[in-house]
């Protein structure tokens, strides 16, 4: 976007530590799906997640393209291998194709966006100019690779939600509509914010989301004259700020980019699959999706902590935000949560 | 009391004229009231200082305006008739560094101020004035929808105009137009101030400010930011560096105050008396909101008060020698006193009276406008029409261009073979259909009757409702009628939450006023239509009216002015469902139970459903047939 502002500095955001865990894993690991958060207006929400992606090493992409294929990756878009059908190959067998870097993609979905906006339509020019059938791609589409970010998703439109739930599992946008039949890429972490008080959110859509934070205004004095400092320090002369905070930000971005490389090497034991089964069946969650977020996280967390191996102290701390929203609801139960996910862990004999 | 009003006038104007050199200089008003000549005085103002400062004049946004024309977008006329895409820029756009003026803010759809409430984090140049015109939550619980919060949230300041008397506003422009060669200067140096980075908060107040958030539970954590913005600002405006105790009650008095959602606790043990005036004025807020609220601070006592805390803070410096700016527990509690006074003085008095039931001001929900259904502007295509399904719709392309496509080849000239030709004829709008939002209104007859002994059972089938609404997101509402009358017990909501709380505490006993039990529903459901929701009515009730509207004991009247709030509801064309909860074998009538119920039920045009000691499961099955 236009986006020429300045960016808050992640490492400066003051508290929010549960929000800010949940971002870094799904940085390290995508796969482990979205994250919630829900709780207090104006607590930070936002910037947390700019400033994330502001953190994140920037994409190499294939020169052009409206999705940003990732050059490197299995498959590219059918508009990339069209463009490209007659590039030479490397050995492995894969086109050349020219890169360029861009910044991680933050894209907010307004409340009120039309179905056009969000999947993509007809491309009014290319019809009225050329008579030709060409798509103009949505809001999906400028999010893949990237983030997609909701605020007040608890109120989302339904028909948007359908939409949505159906486009996160599967990582592809496929548009049957106005006469176009076209699939492409869309894969992107969904951040959802909102204040459950203003009105719940579908039980299909929570069950989407990988990791859900509660997301409470400080009250501790301290962190809120933090929080105040901070931002007028940052308004008052922003480069300044973040030259300060340039030195914390850069331990995070290497955590995170460690933490990628040594994903795919961190070994999670029988024993520790079989606690995290155990976990599953004390919370009484539904469906397995409960104990494949659980396995990645775990795994996600020790490959930021720079460990080999996936541990109990892994579990136990990525545990409640994989879980709390996947509890069988009843819908007239008061207790939080959060609450009953802990008594879970002591009953398995996590805490 | 018409004294107390006078005598706050001054800090009131005070205020107002500092608010509108405040948005001169880009702090973002949330303006509440409605459009008289008070508030048409102050924008003018505000008006006169932007341009005093060479600023372009402020731009106004209508009330109704589209996406498009907010944001910018395709501009769809000039496309056809160019046969290229063209843009339209957006008035948000053209709003950069400078005043963008809403009207009717909180007639604004959701969506759309989401957008543009997002759009100014990204664009922080632009300075709003929100105008509100909601109406503030009455005595009988019936509330306009305000702002949403998701934009008032990002307004630093908030000024309330609705309580404003004529001397208010002939002081206002009395001394706005005395005092405009000072505020002139002052407006220039504060802007050249601003624009070379000038004017600081010093650690004591981001800790002042912090305290002062908790203590008027202010939540978002956004509001205590912005209201540093706005004490700097005062600061310049006042021609200083450093910002002082003056800039900080004032940042309170704009920014915290109206969003407080408590008062600070009054201190517990009492100070020892240092002056008498002091501890007067700390104690009388704490006293019935109906009295007449303290002495305000005239000029020279706001002076003297200053003076005192400027004071007390050297002595606290000097004799504890703290190296650090946090705040003493000394300090905390002047700020404490400080802010009741503040809160006394600048505050109308139904205001104060609002603020010391917490209760009352939490439960005001931020607006869910439904989505009305014959027209909608949003939701799943269902089809083409000739005709704009509404004034100003817009045309649907595609339908368009294939309505033009089969005579393509008759209107092509050869000069110009790549353009397609389309025709007014070939004009084709979109149909949209969304369905529309429904709320559940239940009217519970809680009266003693024969009802205490159903109410566990009604109890119960609201619950299962609730379960099922919960996931057809439908809203909720809840109003039970006893004795002498039917209160509001659950403002509508989707928030389960909330509405469990409710239930638990429905009380039971006393009379049976079914009049006012319908009547209270029909005022409900018609604020819901009017909000593009479709309202049901739901009512439990025996049908025994025994006690009049204005409070008299008798059946036969009962029951004819229950009848007539029947017809009207039927008039209105409420869906109703009536479910009879009286004993279906009666032991002490020898009139058929139901009669009575039935003839209710009929008159407001209801589904008539006999209880006979029915489970709730029953009840809800019934209800969710009735609607489906």
């Amino acid at each position: 976007m236009q986006d020429m502002r300045a960016q808050y500095p992640f490492a400066a955001i003051v508290g929010q530590e549960e929000l800010k865990l949940a971002l870094m894993l799904t940085a390290i690991d995508p796969t482990i799906g979205g994250v919630l958060a829900l709780g207090d207006r104006g607590t930070g929400k936002s910037t947390a997640i700019r400033a994330l992606a502001a953190l994140l090493p920037a994409l190499q992409a294939v020169e052009g393209c409206p999705y940003r294929c990732d050059p490197d990756g299995k498959r590219v878009c059918s508009v990339c291998q069209e463009r490209f059908s007659g590039l030479k190959t490397t050995k492995a067998g894969k086109p050349k194709y020219p890169t360029v870097t861009v910044p991680v993609p933050v894209v907010d979905l307004p409340l009120g966006a039309s179905e056009d906006r969000v999947v993509g339509a007809l491309d009014i020019e290319k019809a009225l100019s050329q008579g030709i059938k060409a798509f103009e791609p949505g809001l999906l589409a400028a999010a893949n690779r990237g983030y997609l970010y909701i605020d007040e998703v608890n109120l989302l439109d339904d028909h948007l939600v359908d939409l949505l739930i159906d486009v996160a599992a599967s990582g592809e946008n496929l548009v049957e509509r106005d006469g176009l039949s076209i699939r492409h890429p869309a894969r992107f972490v969904l951040v959802g914010s909102g204040n459950p008080e203003e009105g719940e959110l579908r039980p299909q859509l929570l069950d989407r989301f990988g990791l859900s934070c509660e997301i409470k205004t400080p009250t501790d004095i301290s962190s809120r004259v933090d929080i105040i400092k901070r931002r007028d320090q940052f308004d008052q002369d922003p480069d300044t700020f973040i030259k300060d905070w340039d030195e914390a930000n850069y331990v995070q971005q290497t955590l995170i980019k460690n933490g990628r490389r040594r994903l795919a090497k961190v070994k999670v034991s029988d024993a520790m699959h079989f606690k995290v089964a155990e976990l599953c069946v004390a919370a009484g969650t539904d469906g397995l999706r409960g104990e494949l977020t659980l396995l990645r996280c775990m795994r996600a967390k020790a490959a930021l902590d720079g460990k080999n191996e996936a541990n109990l102290e892994h579990l136990r701390q990525i545990t409640i935000p994989s879980l709390r929203h996947r509890l069988r609801r009843n819908p007239l139960d008061d207790s939080g949560s959060g609450a009953r996910v802990a008594k879970a862990m002591q009953a398995v004999g996590l805490t | 009391m018409a004294s107390a009003e006078e005598d706050k006038a001054p800090a009131q104007i005070e205020l107002l004229i500092q608010s509108a050199h405040l948005a001169a200089l880009g702090c973002s008003v949330w303006v509440k009231g409605a459009a008289d000549e008070m508030r048409d005085a102050w924008q003018q103002y505000v008006a006169q200082c932007v341009l005093a400062l060479e600023n372009p004049p402020p731009l106004r946004a209508p009330a109704h305006l589209d996406r498009e024309a907010l944001l910018g977008g395709v501009d769809l006329a000039a496309s056809l008739r160019e046969g290229k895409k063209q843009w339209q820029v957006g008035l948000l756009e053209q709003a950069k560094n400078r005043v963008l003026i809403l009207q009717m803010a909180e007639r604004w759809d959701r969506g759309l101020t989401t957008e543009l409430a997002l759009a100014l984090d990204e664009q922080p140049g632009t300075t709003l004035l929100a105008f509100d015109e909601s109406l503030p939550e009455t005595q009988d619980g019936s509330n306009d929808t305000p702002l949403l919060k998701v934009l008032a949230d990002r307004l630093p300041i908030q000024i309330n105009l609705r309580a404003m008397s004529i001397h208010t506003l002939k002081g206002f422009e009395e001394i706005c137009e005395r005092l405009w060669c000072e505020s002139k200067d002052q407006l220039s140096v504060a802007r050249s101030a601003q624009l070379r980075g000038e004017g600081h908060a010093t650690q004591k107040y981001w800790h002042l400010l912090a305290e002062a958030g908790l203590m008027l539970g202010v939540d978002s954590m956004r509001c205590l930011t912005n209201a540093v913005g706005v004490l700097k600002n005062n600061a310049r405006l006042a021609g200083r560096l450093e910002c002082n105790q003056e800039d900080f009650d004032c940042a309170v008095a704009l920014s915290l105050l109206p969003r407080a959602t408590q008062l600070p606790p009054p201190a517990e043990q009492p100070p020892q008396p240092t002056d008498e005036q002091a501890t007067e004025q700390q104690s009388e807020p704490e006293s019935t909101p109906d009295q007449v609220p303290p002495e305000p601070p005239l000029a020279e006592d706001s002076e003297t008060s200053e003076k005192d805390d400027s004071n007390a803070s050297e002595d606290t410096n000097e004799s504890e020698d703290t190296n650090d700016d946090s705040p003493t527990q000394q300090q905390l509690q002047e700020l404490a006193e400080l802010i009741l006074q503040a809160a006394a003085a600048t505050l109308p008095n139904d205001l104060l009276a609002q603020l010391t039931n917490v209760t009352r001001i939490k439960k005001a929900q931020s607006g869910q406008s439904g989505s009305i259904l014959k027209n909608a502007a949003r939701g799943r295509k269902i089809g083409a029409v000739r005709k704009p399904p509404k004034a100003g719709s817009k045309p649907d392309l595609l339908s368009t261009l294939f309505a033009s496509l089969p005579w393509q080849g008759l209107r092509k000239k050869p000069k110009d073979s790549q353009r397609i030709r389309i025709l007014a004829s070939d004009f084709r709008y979109g149909k949209r259909e969304q369905s529309s939002e429904s709320l559940l209104i239940f009217a519970v007859d809680a009266s003693g009757s024969s009802a205490m002994n159903r109410l566990a059972e009604s109890k119960g089938a609201i619950e299962l409702l609730l379960a099922q609404s919960y996931s057809r997101r439908d809203q909720v509402a809840m109003i039970s009628f006893r004795s002498n009358q039917a209160t509001t017990m659950l403002e509508p909501t989707r928030s389960l939450t909330r509405a469990k709380r409710g239930l638990a505490s429905l009380p039971g006993g006393g009379a049976t006023p079914i009049a006012a039990g319908i009547e209270k529903s029909l005022q409900m459901a018609l604020q819901a239509r009017q909000n593009g929701q479709t309202p049901y009515i739901i009512m439990l009730s025996d049908g025994r009216a025994n006690i009049t509207r204005n409070g008299g004991p008798g059946r036969p009247q009962a029951h004819a002015e229950a009848i007539d709030a029947a017809k009207k509801l039927a008039a209105y064309g409420i869906s109703a469902l009536f479910i009879d909860t009286s004993p279906q074998v009666s032991h002490r009538s020898q009139t058929p139970p139901t009669s009575v119920a039935r003839e209710i039920a009929h008159s407001m045009a209801a589904v008539y459903m006999a209880l006979p000691y029915a489970d709730a499961r029953q009840v809800a099955q019934r209800v969710a047939q009735a609607i489906n």
